[in-house]
């Protein structure tokens, strides 16, 4: 009896101890294993391909009229604050674009690099004034296609 | 919910028609006396104490918010717990900035101010970010908490969220981190004092 129960408590005492040393050598091998990625270079970091992407926006008049605001107004306001802000390397990189704006609704698509588009959200955020109407620049939506863009434009 | 929390303006019912068009939910400024609910935007008292006014504060209903110009402003920050909301440092009098003065504001615990049109205008003018930048680094490590808002004065200096966010985001801020800023700690302020 008693070098049965002997025999169980040492076959416990084995397994706790086994299962402490594996998880002991996973902890150093997970050690081992971050280090020398980390002296390689971070192998994580993709190489992300830039996307096309399409934000729809609408131009609010805060004071002056709206149909003063024409589509190469926009273009220039956008263009002159994107160089001002990101410089014309900045600029070449995230290549805005104005797809298509309505001059009627005041509401158009912008078309931009996807890596660029908090850049772009700021950029609409400090155009204050088109032509000489103070606005507000709201961003609506972002899309991946200029259709679906279209659709959300419509739905504004 | 989202929130303006230092607009510096007066607010009219145009301003609360395109606050709700920008998809605030509330604002806190100045001119407010009550917590009021005009056309879906609540509208919140903001105080902006100094230091010494601060004992007085306990009765206010608010957001109440410490102006920090000196390192001193800071000594003896365990007093201040209960009596304020956030804190907002006024870099351009602040012309130290110590281990003290951060390990006091990282032990005080509340949210730090950051004004969108003070940070916009200072990248612009070319002025040094280095404080600026020191606050969102403390945030990246999660030393302290900070909140962003517009600081604007009228209508047509308001901004949208996303560009509040986009520009900490521009920072060095991680997303997660920088919508947090933008859209919980606010509304947590403004569900704690409304």
């Amino acid at each position: 009896m008693s070098l049965e129960y002997t025999l169980l408590v040492s076959a416990v005492a084995i397994s706790l101890v086994a299962l402490y040393l594996s998880v002991a050598s996973w902890l150093k091998m997970r050690r081992a294993v971050s280090l020398v990625r980390s002296a390689l270079g971070n192998s994580k970091t993709k190489i992300v391909k830039p996307r096309r992407r399409y934000l729809v926006f609408e131009i609010i008049a805060v004071s002056g009229d709206l149909s003063h605001v024409r589509r190469d107004h926009v273009e220039k306001a956008l263009q002159k604050n994107f160089q001002l802000l990101y410089g014309l390397i900045g600029y070449g990189a995230a290549r805005p674009s104005l797809v298509y704006y309505d001059e009627s609704r005041g509401a158009g698509i912008l078309a931009f690099k996807h890596l660029w588009r908090n850049h772009v959200f700021l950029l609409l955020s400090l155009i204050k004034e088109i032509n000489g109407v103070r606005v507000l620049v709201v961003p609506v939506t972002t899309t991946g296609t200029r259709k679906k863009a279209m659709k959300a434009l419509e739905k504004t | 919910m989202v929130a303006d929390l230092c607009f510096k303006g007066v607010v009219d019912d145009n301003l609360v028609r395109y606050a709700l068009r920008l998809g605030y939910r509330a604002i806190a400024y100045c001119g407010a006396s009550s917590t009021e609910l005009v056309g879906g935007v609540k509208l919140v008292p903001r105080y902006e104490l100094k230091r010494d006014d601060v004992s007085k504060s306990r009765n206010l209903r608010g957001l109440r918010v410490l102006v920090v110009r000196s390192k001193d402003d800071l000594k003896a920050y365990p007093k201040l717990a209960g009596s304020i909301d956030a804190v907002r440092i006024d870099f351009a009098q602040l012309n130290e900035v110590n281990k003290g003065f951060l390990r006091r504001l990282i032990g005080l615990g509340v949210p730090i101010e950051v004004e969108f049109s003070e940070l916009v205008s200072r990248l612009l003018s070319s002025y040094s970010l280095d404080y600026y930048y020191l606050i969102l680094r403390l945030y990246t490590r999660k030393k302290i908490r900070i909140y962003v808002c517009s600081g604007a004065t009228d209508l047509s200096s308001m901004v949208h969220p996303t560009a509040m966010f986009a520009l900490i985001s521009v920072l060095g801020v991680p997303e997660a981190l920088a919508a947090k800023a933008i859209f919980k700690v606010p509304s947590e302020l403004i569900s704690n004092v409304a």
